[in-house]
């Protein structure tokens, strides 16, 4: 944990709340980007964004910095104030984000992405949700497996593990992507 | 860092060499995964607003780390809020309503569009034949004000038609070194036995009487959108009851609330062409409220200190009309009622004295360049509450649509006539009989416009009627004797001098003689 993540942790939780300014500072970009991914809608990743940074700062005080580090516990917010928005959406479903809706749902997704979210819906759809996230993290946002194990909380080889069963899976529905690849190739 | 598909395959290999058996079908994999990445624009006008908004929670959170709201929902939650989640604003309630009976939403925007609101906020007089209105003083009036804000008890400052009654009478004053609350400032014991009561003496030029019609104004209330809009919920199946059964359906107001932290209560009232706002309650912070002594209470009380200058209320108040986009064209200077403090400086023991939670802040409405002063003399406009404690305005009212209609009626012009009315402190002036005169000197009065009352007894409704007005300021007042009073003021018209006041007001009676026991 960087000493000025740390000191503005502790000052936040003698009681100086605006020090988490320093942290929102820190880690707003990864936290907006995780959602959106979750999302794929602007307004959506803004609300849960707000939502997961003002928990974060309501609840600072029961942080415990000797059982994880910080990005892991905004992190695990932000992943759980996904669940709770799309579970309270769609009740009847289990849903930890817009991968787990069918295309047939009525999903608000950004304009300029959707023919995207169509495009990868059918294998990260196939995907668990930590796998999905292994994907965003270390594909899509291409960071190190260390920083990704310390976001997941889980350890490197772990990390390393679930994105090789995550393509694995995937592989096995290549022929599918592979048709799409051509249909969509033709189209263009 | 960036990383390229092979580098994220040879780790797949170093991990898993069975991998290297779907080399071909992972390439093309990763080619589509990283390609189909989408594009995150993040809006950092959303960021810098995210981090005002979090400051202002950490600064609510160290004045009272209590305040945790678990259902908190941020100003970035309403749009999908009212999309995806449940509709608690009763507007949006009555728009879901609408679409499930069947009203498509597209023909609802429709014929909304085609309905004009016409909240104008510029004045519009159309002319219409002389006293067009009947007679002025039809009834016995008062402010409107006055009669709804006629509890000068436990209003803790939120009410200013509270305040506004203890100006509308005859002004008994008291002072000592005791706890009090002015009348309407809240603390419900206020009123004191009378002992003092203004007699106003002109001490002004003579008067300059040119004109022998004046031009009334009367408010136009927009009736016709309210009956357009209660068109539209014809056909409207509530379940509990065949809307459409009821008949030349009105819509008189919609009611909206802000679900967030200090968000608000909006009323608008189509009737009437205003809109007002006031706190929604659930979501403002009242630390005092699991107080069970007094002590707690104490802790919580503001001191003079707390208040701000001023510049800087005014300066919240501004900030709030430019946010909200309020069109104070019609509006003149702001100024904060200070009234208060006379009352604080006239207590001895400082810990006992009165220090409000809320001040409000009067932009006086202008029609045609003349300010409009209520029946007590106070300008009368736009008033908007801030909230001492948390520096935000908690509430506005008297945001008003203005359309007039003016009509001709005859002007009184005897000089004698008008400083008689002048001199018993306006036209429902009245003297308290066994109280102590205290002299209150007139000065020159200039021409301004009253806002009054014309209640219609047959149509059980009021005109709101705005009539030129001598202003008479209030030169001296050594004994600060009605203190909430700044001007006595006369309409010119000669229909409302009219007015047999030989006794009081009934309305006043009672409140003087309840406090006063």
């Amino acid at each position: 944990m960087a000493v000025d993540e740390l000191q503005a942790i502790q000052a936040c939780q003698r009681g100086d709340k605006a020090q988490f300014g320093s942290l929102y500072e820190l880690y707003f970009e990864r936290v907006y980007k995780f959602i959106y991914y979750k999302t794929f809608h602007t307004e959506t990743a803004e609300d849960l964004t707000s939502r997961t940074f003002i928990k974060g700062l309501e609840n600072i005080d029961s942080f415990d910095y000797s059982k994880g580090s910080f990005l892991n516990w905004i992190f695990s917010i932000a992943r759980n104030t996904v669940i709770d928005y799309y579970r309270q959406a769609h009740p009847h479903l289990s849903t930890d984000d817009v991968w787990d809706l069918s295309s047939q749902q009525d999903i608000s997704v950004d304009v300029e992405n959707r023919i995207l979210l169509e495009k990868v819906h059918q294998y990260l759809e196939k995907l668990s949700g930590p796998q999905r996230e292994v994907i965003y993290l270390r594909i899509w946002e291409g960071l190190s497996y260390k920083e990704v194990a310390t976001i997941l909380g889980k350890t490197e080889a772990s990390c390393k593990m679930m994105c090789s069963r995550a393509l694995l899976r995937m592989q096995q529905e290549i022929i599918v992507i592979l048709l799409f690849f051509i249909i969509n190739f033709f189209k263009i | 860092m960036k990383f390229s598909r092979e580098d994220i395959l040879n780790e797949l290999y170093a991990q898993d060499p069975i991998l290297r058996q779907h080399e071909e079908k992972l390439k093309i994999l990763l080619e589509q995964i990283i390609k189909n990445k989408p594009q995150i624009n993040f809006n950092e006008h959303f960021r810098q607003e995210l981090k005002q908004e979090l400051l202002q929670k950490a600064q609510q959170l160290m004045i009272n780390p209590k305040i945790i709201n678990n259902n908190y929902m941020s100003k970035f939650s309403l749009s999908i809020f009212a999309r995806s989640l449940s509709f608690t604003a009763a507007g949006l309630a009555v728009l879901v309503l609408l679409v499930a009976s069947g009203l498509y939403l597209g023909t609802f925007n429709q014929r909304v569009a085609g309905t004009k609101l016409a909240l104008n906020s510029l004045p519009e007089i159309k002319q219409v034949s002389e006293q067009a209105f009947g007679k002025l003083q039809t009834q016995a009036q008062t402010s409107g004000e006055a009669v709804q804000g006629l509890g000068a008890g436990p209003v803790n400052g939120s009410s200013p038609q509270a305040m506004r009654v203890s100006s509308s009478i005859e002004a008994p004053v008291a002072i000592s070194d005791s706890k009090i609350a002015p009348s309407g400032f809240g603390g419900g014991g206020g009123m004191m036995p009378i002992t003092n009561v203004a007699t106003y003496v002109y001490k002004g030029e003579p008067l300059v009487l040119e004109a022998d019609k004046v031009g009334v104004l009367k408010r136009i209330k927009n009736v016709s959108s309210a009956s357009q809009l209660g068109s539209l919920m014809r056909g409207v199946d509530f379940g509990l009851v065949n809307f459409s059964k009821f008949t030349n359906i009105e819509l008189q107001n919609l009611n909206f609330i802000e679900n967030k932290d200090f968000g608000y209560n909006i009323y608008a009232n189509l009737y009437d062409s205003s809109i007002s706002i006031s706190e929604n309650w659930t979501k403002w912070p009242n630390p005092s409220s699991l107080c069970q002594d007094q002590a707690c209470f104490d802790s919580f009380r503001l001191s003079i200190n707390d208040v701000p200058a001023d510049d800087e209320i005014i300066s919240i108040t501004n900030d709030f009309i430019k946010n909200y986009g309020i069109d104070v064209t019609s509006y003149g200077k702001p100024y904060v009622n200070n009234d208060w403090r006379v009352w604080y400086d006239q207590t001895t023991n400082k810990n006992d004295a009165y220090v409000p939670d809320i001040l409000q802040v009067t932009y006086p409405l202008q029609i045609e360049g003349s300010d409009v002063y209520d029946e007590s003399g106070n300008k009368a406009g736009l008033v908007i509450n801030v909230n001492v404690r948390y520096k935000k305005v908690s509430g506005f009212w008297n945001l008003v649509a203005q359309t007039y209609e003016q009509s001709l009626y005859e002007a009184e012009t005897d000089e004698a006539t008008i400083l008689k009315v002048a001199e018993r402190g306006g036209v429902y002036g009245w003297q308290w009989d066994g109280a102590d005169k205290v002299e209150v000197g007139l000065g020159t009065p200039t021409k301004q416009y009253i806002k009054m009352w014309n209640y219609r007894p047959v149509m059980t409704e009021s005109d709101e009627l705005y009539v030129p007005a001598l202003v008479f300021p209030i030169l001296d007042n050594p004994n600060n004797i009605d203190i909430y009073r700044k001007a006595v003021v006369v309409p010119l018209a000669k229909d409302l001098l009219q007015v047999d006041n030989g006794f009081p007001m009934p309305l006043a009676e009672p409140a003087v003689l309840r406090t006063a026991e």
